[in-house]
């Protein structure tokens, strides 16, 4: 034992608390350390008192009863009745707590799901440029919007049925490992640069992103948007698109079929601009060649429709569309059971 | 370690001891009547944990017995070899008085002490070692237990003014 040990012995001493082991330690100990040796000399003083029977019962009596074990205690406290309803009334005061608290969370998740379920359709993008900014582009002319005759006299004729051998195949593309949707910090921090590099300014409509699923549809789809570095990267639904400014559309399929994007003409025809063979989960950007810009402040209304089957028809674009031209439709309520449409609409300023 | 090792470590640490209370005379004559007196008297006490209390039992009362002669004859740093008398080690009126004034001391003191001093020390009047404390205080080794009683014993001495001794007049 070390001097400090030992040292710690000298309580032992006046109470007679030591055992055999312990009180050898000590005087061997203060035999050979004279420090020691007075501290047990004077510890003696304090002995001669204890040793006197009398003298302890005082001591006893003045120090009060002796301290129960916790459990002993926790145990008596509990008997008596007003400890019990002080422990019973705690008891309840948490259930009641863990109630509320568990109350409180509840409304929000459901209020999460509710809008996740039934939110109608895609949200109706609503961008407000600046007083500056429009008056300069109301100022400028307003050119046609690009329309690809070919694809879309091919399409019309498609689609009547007239002249299905002519339609050529969609592109096939192999299918690929679809590319994992980045995760919920990977988009915000893309949509942050995105943002920062076209210099828009954000206006906080809903909590809802561009991407949206609405319940029974097969066609998920997120709007991209092209950065300084040419990469298509995802926006917020908030986003304010500018003239020039190149989007995609990533559509991501529930079941295998083939997608087809039509965009609006001012005369309220379709015009067939792109097209893809897809299976069920694989990710397509589409136009998959060039990006869709203006040149001038217009909207531009999109038609995305998944067909399935081997021999992908379409039915009436216009009966896809409506009633709600601007909502997404589902498949069983226009064409047939394996269509489904997307009515996207961008509003350039 | 043999009974004559023992005491000639004994006469080294008295005579020290005594020292710091008396002239160094007087210091080694002491412990030279100690050591008689363990000798003459208690021939049969020769295991160490009997002799060392015992030594400093009659080294005490010695040096108490000088002390209230000094004060007697008003001397307190000459004390003829011859008025050392051997104690009879029974407590005599003076000292049963500097027990009780001692006594009330302590009892003021311990009512001072917090819960773990006051429980410790009231297991330890009891009778019990620390083995038992330990386990009835439900600490986790004997060493927290010493460490607790080494605390308590600093606290009860502060509270007593340093010493267990009132001071001297």
């Amino acid at each position: 034992m070390s001097r400090e040990d030992i040292e710690k012995l000298l309580g032992g001493y006046a109470t007679a608390t030591l055992s055999d082991a312990e009180r050898r330690a000590l005087f061997e100990a203060a035999l050979e350390d004279q420090e020691l040796f007075d501290a047990l000399a004077k510890e003696h003083t304090l002995r001669d008192v204890l040793q006197d029977p009398a003298a302890r019962a005082q001591l006893l009596e003045a120090l009060g009863p002796a301290r129960q074990r916790f459990r002993v205690r926790v145990w008596r406290w509990l008997q008596r009745p007003a400890g019990l309803a002080l422990a019973g009334g705690f008891a309840c005061m948490v259930v009641l707590i863990g109630v509320a608290v568990r109350q409180g969370h509840r409304p929000e998740r459901e209020e999460i799901l509710t809008a996740a379920v039934t939110q109608p359709g895609p949200p109706v993008k609503i961008f407000e440029p600046a007083p500056s900014e429009k008056k300069l582009q109301r100022a400028a002319p307003l050119p046609a919007p690009p329309v690809v005759l070919e694809q879309a006299e091919m399409a019309k004729e498609y689609l009547t049925g007239r002249a299905r051998d002519v339609l050529p195949a969609p592109p096939v593309v192999p299918a690929q490992a679809p590319a994992p949707l980045p995760s919920a910090e990977e988009r915000t921090l893309t949509r942050l640069a995105a943002a920062a590099s076209v210099k828009s300014r954000a206006k906080v409509q809903q909590a809802s992103a561009i991407s949206f699923e609405p319940r029974g549809t097969a066609l998920r789809y997120e709007l991209l948007l092209r950065d300084p570095a040419g990469q298509y990267v995802p926006v917020a639904a908030d986003f304010t698109l500018h003239v020039g400014t190149s989007v995609r559309l990533r559509l991501e399929p529930n079941e295998d079929g083939t997608i087809y994007l039509f965009q609006g003409d001012p005369a309220g025809g379709w015009n067939l601009i792109a097209s893809r063979q897809v299976e069920k989960g694989q990710i397509c950007d589409l136009p998959s060649d060039n990006g869709l810009e203006a040149a001038a402040p217009e909207q531009k209304h999109l038609l995305a429709v998944l067909t399935g089957g081997d021999q992908p028809q379409i039915g009436d674009l216009d009966a896809l569309a409506s009633p709600s031209r601007f909502r997404m439709t589902d498949g069983p309520a226009v064409g047939t059971p394996h269509q489904k449409a997307a009515v996207i609409t961008l509003d350039y300023h | 370690m043999e009974r004559e090792e023992i005491l000639l470590k004994l006469r080294e640490r008295i005579v020290a001891f005594a020292a710091s209370h008396l002239s160094r005379d007087i210091a080694e004559d002491l412990a030279q009547e100690v050591l008689i007196l363990l000798h003459e008297k208690y021939q049969n006490v020769d295991r160490l944990e009997e002799m060392v209390p015992l030594s400093l039992q009659i080294a005490r009362f010695k040096i108490m017995s000088l002390r209230r002669k000094s004060q007697r004859h008003g001397e307190y740093t000459q004390v003829a070899i011859t008025d050392i008398q051997l104690p009879d080690l029974e407590a005599d009126p003076a000292t049963l008085l500097e027990r009780k004034q001692m006594l009330e001391r302590l009892k003021a003191a311990v009512a001072q002490l917090g819960d773990r001093c006051r429980e410790l020390l009231h297991l330890k009047l009891q009778g019990r070692d620390f083995a038992e404390i330990q386990k009835r205080m439900g600490a986790q080794s004997i060493n927290t237990i010493y460490t607790w009683d080494h605390r308590c014993r600093k606290q009860l001495l502060e509270l007593m003014g340093g010493d267990w001794e009132p001071p001297r007049k």
